[in-house]
């Protein structure tokens, strides 16, 4: 898959956010545990349909080392993505 | 956040609802501690007698609480952090002014265990998925963290408590009502009613409340035996904690230090009247062993487990039939169907079909039917997946969690229910379409032969895996699936062998990274997850080092601390006398 920009990843992940945790409301800011919901099932879940969505492996159990987990938001998500996309191409 | 309790009081009674939203199973969350915190403490005894928890999920009681905690765990002040308002909750129902009870259908895990070790009466449904599992050291190397150090053994004594907490011993309802976790184990169809009649029972009496020694259950016969020392029930103290360590001493060295820790931790707790033990169980030594044995990594366990199975069902949500699922089992030996005999699933219906030699499986909402061959490793000759609509295959006998399912690309849709059904029972599969090559058999094949050509080097090849940490003898493996057996364990004797030979190790981890790539390129294999749960359920690749293919394609083996374990463990005499840690240094 060709590289996508920001806005495009951000887009894509929020629509299969707000299907897999069954969200009304996504903003980049959005907290992925306090106010999303994202749990350890979650992840597990968010980690295939990324890997799904963007071509890229995306063991997102990895990105809960690089910090609280409790303050990661959908932006984290978004510079994981983009990093793996980037190491990919 | 969403609560996990939707609370309510009917007739001085407060009910515990568990539902989680948005997750098939109940997890203990920061806000479900903030639930019982604000409710203890102000309760008021005049108009509550009494607190009763449930669960309105199929399957889960209470499956532990959030494991992302674990991951946020990177210093001793991280632990008190995250832990410290759960410990608290914890701590407000084991104080409770008024009796609590604790009525358990479902998986009773980790932390939703020691949650049923702060109540006063715990009740049970007899279904086979309500089951009591200790999973914090086994599966995540972690020490547990919410009481079960000391509440265990005064409740079961000390033996059962190491089987459940050191050894990872799973109960069901019946076995824990032996043992005197549980105190009643009621038919899953009166469970409700049942329950009822116990709590409207036990108001109308004194309403007794636990004395905190647990001394006074005399209603129970497994107490009567105790009586000044509660927990600790052995004639040969000594000789008993010598078993444990050479129990310990055959575990791979990644497992053993914390093993030892936590042994220890009980053994000590069990000797202290209730209040000190209580008092002296610290979390100084969960966090030392904690960031020595990067326990971390050790969690990545869950996720390659899950992603595994949706990989298979698609979701991580448990689907069932609108009717949940029916499955028929023919009168026959077939081990299978002993186990879905004994199987009461809360959810899904068993029922006997005329004598065949096949199982069938119905969904009830779709109306439509499978048939289901099962294969036991010796009946391999048979094994032709497309005389069959499904067949599920099991490469290992008895005891086995691995379970391969065949079946043609249009009934993989048709599956999903029952592949759930597969990994409620505790199975992890892999679903091969189109095909008629077993993953296993491929994988063992290889491993087969690689071990012919070098097994003039056998026991050293066996003892640094060993070292590595797998935690099953891999020769005894694959000797037992030319035979059709299940005897994994390493043998005392093999602890004899001191020589380690890293670079046929690594040969033999190439080999099988190599052939996994290839698998999951041919598709046989549909994701990495996939190959890791392979090697972690059949091999006993430990879950510390996180997923296999990753571990060997980052060669990860030159930044563990093996090295210096190794040299380590082949220098200390292995003294049963120093063995005893002192926990609280531990590091």
């Amino acid at each position: 898959m060709k590289n996508l920009g920001r806005d495009d990843i951000y887009n894509r992940i929020s629509r299969n956010i707000k299907e897999v945790c069954e969200v009304q409301v996504v903003t980049p800011e959005s907290k992925l545990s306090t106010e999303l919901g994202v749990d350890s099932l979650k992840i597990a879940e968010l980690s295939i349909v990324f890997e799904n969505e963007f071509g890229v492996s995306c063991f997102l159990p990895d990105l809960l080392n690089t910090e609280s987990p409790y303050n990661l938001t959908v932006n984290s998500l978004v510079t994981f993505v983009e990093d793996r996309m980037r190491d990919a191409s | 956040m969403s609560d996990l309790f939707d609370i309510s009081i009917r007739k001085e009674v407060a009910y515990f609802e568990m539902n989680l939203k948005g997750s098939s199973v109940n997890v203990f969350t920061r806000r479900a501690a903030e639930q019982i915190i604000e409710f203890f403490e102000t309760l008021d005894p005049k108009k509550v007698k009494m607190v009763v928890f449930k669960s309105s999920k199929h399957f889960s009681f209470l499956n532990g609480a959030e494991l992302v905690m674990t991951k946020a765990i990177k210093s001793f002040e991280d632990i008190k952090h995250y832990t410290d308002k759960t410990r608290r909750a914890y701590e407000c129902v084991a104080q409770s002014p008024v009796p609590t009870v604790a009525a358990v259908a479902g998986n009773c895990f980790g932390c939703g265990m020691e949650f049923i070790l702060t109540c006063d009466y715990r009740l049970a449904s007899h279904s086979f998925d309500t089951q009591f599992y200790l999973t914090e050291l086994i599966d995540y190397y972690l020490l547990p963290l919410f009481g079960s150090s000391f509440r265990l053994a005064p409740l079961v004594g000390l033996t059962e408590a190491v089987d459940m907490l050191v050894f990872g011993k799973k109960l069901h309802s019946q076995e824990a009502w032996e043992i005197g976790l549980i105190d009643r184990v009621i038919s899953q169809d009166y469970f409700e009613a049942d329950v009822e009649a116990f709590i409207q029972q036990l108001t109308k009496s004194l309403c007794i409340k636990r004395h905190q020694d647990y001394i006074s259950k005399l209603s129970h016969p497994h107490f009567q035996k105790y009586k000044d020392n509660p927990a600790v029930d052995i004639s040969d103290i000594k000789a008993y904690k010598n078993l444990i360590h050479q129990e310990i001493d055959k575990l791979p060295p990644l497992r053993q230090q914390l093993h030892r820790v936590c042994f220890t931790q009980l053994y000590k707790n069990s000797l202290l009247p209730y209040e000190q033990a209580k008092q002296e169980d610290t979390v100084s030594s969960t966090f030392s062993t904690l960031s020595t044995i990067s326990s971390r990594e050790a969690t990545n366990f869950f996720f390659q487990k899950e992603m595994a199975r949706i990989v298979e069902t698609g979701s991580s949500k448990r689907e069932w039939g609108e009717q949940g699922i029916q499955i028929c089992i023919c009168e026959n030996s077939n081990p299978f169907c002993e186990i879905l005999s004994h199987a009461f699933v809360q959810g899904v219906e068993i029922q006997k079909a005329s004598r065949s030699h096949k199982a069938s499986f119905s969904v009830k909402a779709d109306q439509k039917h499978l048939l289901v061959k099962v294969i036991w490793g010796k009946e391999k000759s048979e094994f032709k997946s497309r005389h069959m609509d499904v067949v599920l295959y099991f490469p290992f006998k008895d005891n086995t969690n691995y379970v391969e399912v065949f079946c043609a690309e249009n009934k993989v849709k048709l599956l999903k229910p029952f592949l759930s059904f597969l990994h409620l029972m505790g199975w992890m599969s892999v679903t091969v379409v189109d095909r008629e090559e077993s993953p296993v058999d491929r994988l063992c094949l290889k491993l087969a032969e690689f071990l012919d050509k070098t097994s003039a080097k056998q026991a050293v090849l066996e003892k640094t895996l060993w070292m590595i940490g797998f935690e099953k003898n891999i020769s005894l493996v694959i000797m037992n699936w030319r035979h059709n057996k299940n005897n994994h364990d390493y043998e005392a004797n093999f602890l004899n062998t001191r020589s380690l030979n890293y670079e046929l190790a690594l040969e033999c981890l190439d080999l099988m990274y190599q052939h996994l790539q290839k698998e999951l390129k041919q598709k046989v294999l549909k994701h990495e997850s996939q190959a890791n749960m392979l090697m972690q359920m059949v091999f006993g690749f430990p879950t510390a080092l996180g997923g296999f293919m990753e571990y060997v394609k980052a060669k990860k083996w030159l930044s563990t601390p093996i090295l210096d374990a190794e040299i380590k463990l082949l220098e200390t005499p292995r003294d049963q006398e120093t063995r005893d840690v002192n926990y609280d240094q531990a590091s």
